[in-house]
């Protein structure tokens, strides 16, 4: 009797835990599977954007050029930390066929010896979408044309993309344009036009151009025959005539190419003479870019691509500038005369990105290794054709947490002296990149 | 002998009854049954980990006839404005902070996770697949489906599908070697109005993500006539403009 009461007692226990337990799966399946589609009503008044914390330790190359050029005046370090604080946010508002947009961008660097700060309205902007054929903006806007990954040579009315970090929010410039839309049914699909007027003057878009003026721009984008092509064209009276095209194709699901090339009449740009002087150049210059994206069955993208610069140096006029340097230096030194090193450090042109003819890019990234979720390992590689060095950059980024973003970077750089990348400030950076999304 | 009579004229019956069966027909039926022509419709995608943390995407999809599709991410903050548009074979992604579209494949996932842009960016199965073979189960039918071309994320799909409502139940779907890469469950059917009456949650699993789930819930499905320029890679930044 008492064991019978026993296994009445457990089999009571036993129906109380499976119905809690019960009771605990399905309230937790009802909370998992929860989708209450009200919160994500479009609303009037929207902020997001991201805050960043970039701390990077350099090792830097202590005879190279560059190193020269911008620490001339200081003393000689092996390392260099600093730290870099960024806000980049989007406030918009919309109502009906009415959209206004506000991009500030805040940067606050800091390092040992220095600190700086920096606020930057990236976009701002007001726009008319009187269907989804026509769209008119005023303000300032950022653009990004082109369909190469690294450089985009018929990105006539952007600032320059930094190929290390292409994805970077730019700057846009000050603009009055358009994009009308018509889609159609057979071999061309889709057909855009997208006119612009960019104005330059003391105080607007005057890092465009020096020269005051009105400037005018124009992309007619097709999809045809299942490619993307945009015809781009740039002139006006701040910018001698600019034009090219670009297009971009599946060959297969898994492989696209694509290749960008622009003609630039009457290219002006500083050059270094044999004997030191420095003069204004001006001649017609073709960039041009071909490039591929594949996506392995390991789920492995490749990325790569060859840039011919025209408008940049050959070795001989960058060895003109090293020995420019050296002589500017050697005079501080010995003189604490400054003048040369500073005019020296002043010819943008050579520090540029990628200031000479030939490139190549590599970036290889695999998804979910080893089927493990948000850890994405990559790397890319930079080489430069003409002498062989390099910019070799591996790098790991976790998005496992809701609206983090971690990223560890490395950048070696290899090369000789008189070689572009032997001959940059840093031989080695770590960089650990923290984002917050709000 | 009696048993020998009797299985084979039911197998006979069987057989009988799957060549009267138009297996594209029903797949036809089925993609109506689980959307108007052209639609929009809210989407939650979970990602489930082994140690069951999770990570939630919500996503506005636009779809016009056969062949257009595009999607906007609302959530979370991290992806949020990224886009996707799908015409025919050709597919891009549209990342805000990047500003431009760039090409992407049916087999890469934007999210991360067993769910890919095809699962993501899906036309119409019959656009996609034709019927090969039908099994009449009773109560359900099998339809053992062919991709129609290369391009297709999954070579071969096997449909269990309800036979009252003619709605799915599961599909795996398989590489041409018949090996499986994941498969879909289709659950909890519910009535969103306006004749559309559908599983409102797909879950999914994969033995390439050993452990790890992958559910997709959908919201407010609702027929909606829209333009084909919305379907063009000038207005994908601008899809959330669609949005009431």
């Amino acid at each position: 009797m008492e064991r019978k009461n026993c296994h009445k007692t457990r089999l009571l226990g036993f129906l109380i835990l499976g119905l809690f337990l019960f009771g605990a799966t399905a309230t937790g399946q009802e909370e998992e599977f929860k989708f209450d589609v009200d919160e994500f009503t479009r609303k009037a008044f929207s902020l997001d954007g991201y805050m960043e914390f970039r701390p990077s330790l350099s090792w830097l190359n202590l005879d190279s050029s560059f190193y020269r050029l911008r620490y001339y005046n200081q003393d000689k370090r092996e390392t260099r930390g600093e730290g870099y604080f960024a806000l980049l946010a989007d406030l918009s508002y919309r109502k009906g066929i009415f959209e206004a947009l506000l991009e500030p961008y805040l940067d606050y660097a800091v390092s040992p010896f220095e600190s700086e700060a920096e606020a930057s309205l990236f976009q701002g902007y007001i726009s008319l979408k009187p269907s989804p054929s026509l769209t008119v903006y005023a303000g300032k806007r950022t653009l990004r044309w082109g369909k190469g990954y690294a450089w985009s040579p018929t990105a006539l009315v952007e600032r320059p993309k930094n190929p290390n970090e292409p994805d970077l929010a730019r700057e846009g410039y000050w603009m009055i344009t358009a994009d009308y839309t018509k889609s159609f049914q057979g071999a061309l699909k889709t057909l855009s036009f997208t006119p612009i007027i960019i104005p330059v003057s003391r105080s607007v878009n005057n890092t465009f151009s020096k020269k005051e003026g009105l400037n005018f721009a124009g992309k007619i984008y097709l999809l045809f025959l299942d490619t993307d092509i945009d015809f781009v064209v740039l002139t006006g009276e701040s910018q001698p005539t600019r034009f090219g095209l670009d297009f971009s194709r599946n060959l297969r699901s898994n492989w696209e190419v694509h290749g960008e090339i622009a003609v630039l009449r009457d290219l002006e740009r500083s050059s270094v003479q044999e004997d030191g002087r420095i003069q204004k150049e001006i001649f017609d210059a073709t960039r041009y870019l071909l490039g591929m994206r594949y996506l392995s069955e390991a789920e492995t993208t490749y990325i790569l691509e060859y840039y011919h610069n025209g408008g940049g140096y050959g070795s001989l006029e960058m060895e003109d500038f090293y020995s420019l340097v050296d002589r500017s230096y050697e005079r501080y030194l010995v003189l604490g005369d400054d003048l040369q090193i500073r005019e020296a450090a002043g010819l943008e042109s050579y520090g540029g990105f990628t200031p000479m003819r030939d490139y190549l890019f590599l970036r290889i990234m695999q998804k979910d290794p080893f089927g493990i979720l948000y850890w994405n390992p990559a790397a890319t590689a930079i080489v430069n054709l003409a002498d062989g060095s390099a910019s070799w950059a591996p790098e790991l980024t976790y998005k496992g947490f809701t609206n983090f973003e971690l990223r560890l970077k490395a950048v070696i750089l290899t090369g000789k002296n008189r070689e572009e990348f032997g001959e940059k400030p840093n031989r080695f950076r770590l960089e650990l990149r923290a984002r917050y999304f709000f | 002998m009696i048993l020998s009579i009797l299985l084979l004229t039911f197998g006979s019956a069987l057989i009988l009854s799957a060549q009267d069966i138009d297996g594209n027909a029903i797949l036809e039926k089925i993609d109506r049954n689980l959307s108007p022509e052209s639609f929009e419709a809210y989407r939650k995608l979970i990602n489930i980990e082994p140690n069951g943390r999770t990570k939630e995407f919500v996503l506005y999809t636009v779809k016009k006839g056969t062949d257009k599709v595009a999607a906007l991410f609302l959530s979370p903050a991290s992806e949020k404005g990224r886009s996707t548009l799908r015409l025919e074979d050709n597919m891009w992604l549209y990342i805000p902070n990047l500003a431009k579209p760039i090409r992407i494949t049916n087999l890469q996932s934007v999210v991360g996770g067993v769910f890919n842009n095809a699962d993501i960016m899906r036309l119409d199965y019959a656009v996609e697949y034709s019927v090969e073979e039908t099994e009449d189960l009773g109560r359900e039918y099998i339809l053992h489906c062919k991709a129609r071309t290369r391009t297709v994320s999954y070579d071969r799909l096997t449909i269990r599908v309800e036979k009252k409502r003619l709605l799915p139940i599961q599909i795996d779907c398989m590489t041409a070697a018949e090996m499986l890469i994941k498969t879909l469950s289709f659950k909890e059917v519910k009535d969103f109005g306006g004749g559309i009456v559908r599983p409102s949650v797909i879950e999914t699993e994969s033995p390439l993500y050993k452990g790890y789930k992958s559910v997709m819930i959908f919201a407010n499905i609702k027929a909606r006539e829209l333009k084909d320029e919305v379907f063009t890679l000038t207005f994908i930044p601008q899809l959330d403009s669609l949005r009431r």
